[in-house]
């Protein structure tokens, strides 16, 4: 009896946890699955849609770029996502929903009822009202770009981020990616931490990688590796739900932070040699060497 | 035709190649493991298992052929064994330890099921996606498809159904070696590492608990293996570990990766023997684990890093357990 009490005020306890998830634009698999696996966790989930990624416009975010970066380098992205990224986000994000059967996590989504608050841009706002409505314990960016402080400082707890790489060992984007293309094994991962106002340099609370085997790609690595995460995640909100601040994650001491950033036109086409990873050496050496 | 090119590619690669074979097999019948033992007999000698390392590092003329059968299917116990048993072949025969115990279908005979239903599949559903799933979302997947569609798979079919301990002990009483190929049959490179390694340790103190000796090898499911997944396999007392890398096996090859050739039942025997000769260059085929021809480049990496590889190459740096094994 008394034990039943117990489980009957833990489940109360747990329920009490607000979790608002940030998104851009329609979900897919990975965030899809993130998004389920929140709310059958001891969650009541909000999501916050954004319709685009930022306000800037292009021309402002070239000049920027050029200015951070210099006009060869900025060039060189640019043909890099023209002559292949967009082709090849296209193709990853097919692979990546057939690993995460996207069919039935959108039945899933039709069916949890959620209806996501859209805004114009996740730093809009239009968004910070909507959490100020929300009040959530716990917010979760799910996708989306950097948030400025007006929205990660809406949680009453933390504001979380599934980072897809070893932060603070790596940061910035497609980390699992240059782990393969510079043969970085120790790169390769995801890291759940808390959003502060640099690039993925935020508290880290848990740290993990997939195992790395010869015929992996980088998609199939994204793919166990945000499984992982989610995971780890789900872990975190439990025991936030039970009151417990999540032990912070022990890194090993004089780790140099790397940071990359999109790709360059070199980039891909070494990525798409190297058969999107299938021919790297981290991955290949895995089969002789632990 | 066939028949006759395989025959002299493989009168040339016997005598110009060293080492020999693992037949990797699954399912056969009676008239199957005839046919395949009578291709195989007229070129190679018939070992056992523990003759292997002795075969690898002191070749002889005559090349080795080695049958492994995986997933103890319950025809192996009813169908392969008699008829090995009757041509004096020795055998070694893996088994999936947690699925004899339950006697559920293995997770690819309920997809052939619903693939036999569908005909074809949804994209979440294909053979190539789904061996990328980790376990647990893999068999779930499975699971909701086949509630879905009201499949099946047939229990009643002996290429379906699973040995029990019983039978299992029978054919080790009888000569027979027992290696284990995971505790469930679960592609190890896809779970996490810890429940990889924990299914590796299970699977092989399960056979070792049920026969009552050791476990004579591990066979990775799908073939899908790391050195560390590998080696691991050796620290939990096997003394060999099996792939499906699709070339012949010699003294270039560690015991902890042993390469394994996969035949069907329905393969002909010009198709065996030309499968057998093209394995030699150990360059054109296609590992079945879904890697493809990586297994070259991973061999060339090999060679090249033999001198400052840390994992074992030889017996003798074999823990001592697997060591003794050998030596027995």
């Amino acid at each position: 009896m008394q034990s039943s009490t117990g489980n009957i005020s833990r489940v109360e306890i747990l329920k009490r946890l607000r979790v608002a998830a940030l998104i851009v634009g329609e979900p897919r698999g990975a965030e899809l699955w993130a998004l389920r696996s929140i709310f059958a966790g001891p969650c009541e989930l909000h999501v916050v849609q954004a319709l685009h990624y930022s306000a800037v416009s292009i021309l402002k975010r070239a000049r920027s770029q050029v200015k951070a970066h210099g006009l060869l380098k900025s060039f060189s992205r640019w043909m890099g996502k023209g002559l292949f990224g967009v082709r090849e986000h296209k193709r990853t994000q097919q692979i990546l929903d057939q690993l995460f059967g996207v069919s039935d996590l959108r039945g899933w989504w039709v069916r949890s009822g959620i209806v996501p608050t859209k805004v114009p841009h996740l730093n809009h706002i239009y968004s910070r009202a909507a959490l100020e409505k929300i009040q959530p314990d716990i917010l979760v960016r799910v996708s989306g770009g950097l948030l400025k402080r007006h929205i990660f400082s809406q949680a009453k707890l933390a504001t979380l981020n599934i980072h897809h790489g070893q932060a603070p060992l790596i940061r910035g984007l497609s980390n699992i990616a240059w782990g393969i293309l510079e043969n970085r094994r120790e790169w390769i991962g995801t890291t759940i931490h808390v959003i502060d106002e640099g690039i993925d340099t935020g508290t880290v609370l848990w740290r993990g990688a997939p195992q790395l085997a010869p015929g992996d790609s980088a998609a199939s690595l994204y793919f166990r590796a945000h499984l992982e995460g989610v995971a780890a995640l789900v872990r975190i909100l439990e025991g936030y739900a039970r009151s417990e601040a999540p032990p912070l994650w022990e890194l090993p001491r004089r780790e140099t932070s790397n940071y990359r950033s999109a790709f360059d036109l070199a980039a891909w086409l070494t990525f798409l040699i190297l058969g999107r990873g299938r021919r790297a050496r981290v991955l290949i050496e895995r089969a002789i060497e632990c | 035709m066939l028949n006759a090119i395989a025959t002299i590619s493989l009168t040339l690669v016997h005598h110009f190649k060293t080492g020999g074979i693992i037949a990797n097999e699954h399912i056969l019948d009676r008239e199957q493991t005839r046919r395949h033992v009578e291709v195989f007999g007229r070129w190679f000698d018939f070992i056992q298992l523990n003759e292997l390392p002795e075969r690898l590092n002191y070749p002889r003329k005559r090349p080795f052929c080695l049958f492994t059968f995986d997933d103890g299917k319950r025809s192996n116990a009813t169908a392969v064994a008699p008829e090995l048993e009757r041509l004096g072949v020795p055998a070694v025969f893996f088994v999936v330890s947690s699925s004899l115990d339950c006697q559920k279908p293995l997770w690819f005979d309920r997809y052939k099921a619903l693939r036999r239903k569908l005909g074809t599949v949804p994209p979440g559903l294909t053979l190539h996606i789904l061996k990328q799933l980790p376990y647990a979302v893999l068999i779930d997947r499975v699971e909701r498809a086949c509630a879905h569609y009201g499949v099946d798979a047939d229990l009643e079919d002996d290429d379906v159904a699973l040995m029990t301990w019983e039978q299992v002990r029978a054919l080790h009483q009888r000569g027979f070696s027992i290696g284990a190929h995971g505790f469930t049959h679960a592609v190890l490179t896809r779970e996490t590492k810890l429940a990889a390694l924990e299914n590796i340790e299970k699977s092989i103190s399960k056979v070792r608990e049920e026969i009552g000796a050791p476990c004579s090898s591990f066979a990775f499911p799908n073939g899908n293996y790391t050195a560390e997944l590998a080696q691991h396999a050796i620290h939990c007392g096997v003394p060999m570990v099996m792939t499906t890398e699709p070339t012949w096996a010699d003294k270039s090859f560690a015991l902890w990766r042993l390469p394994r050739l996969q035949f069907f039942g329905k393969d002909s025997p010009g198709k065996i023997k030309l499968k057998t000769a093209v394995a030699a260059s150990g360059l054109v085929l296609n590992n079945p684990d879904g890697t493809g021809k990586t297994y070259r480049a991973i061999n060339r990496l090999a060679k090249q890093s033999v001198s400052l590889n840390p994992v074992v190459h030889e017996t003798e740096s074999l823990p001592a357990e697997s060591r003794h094994q050998i030596e027995a």
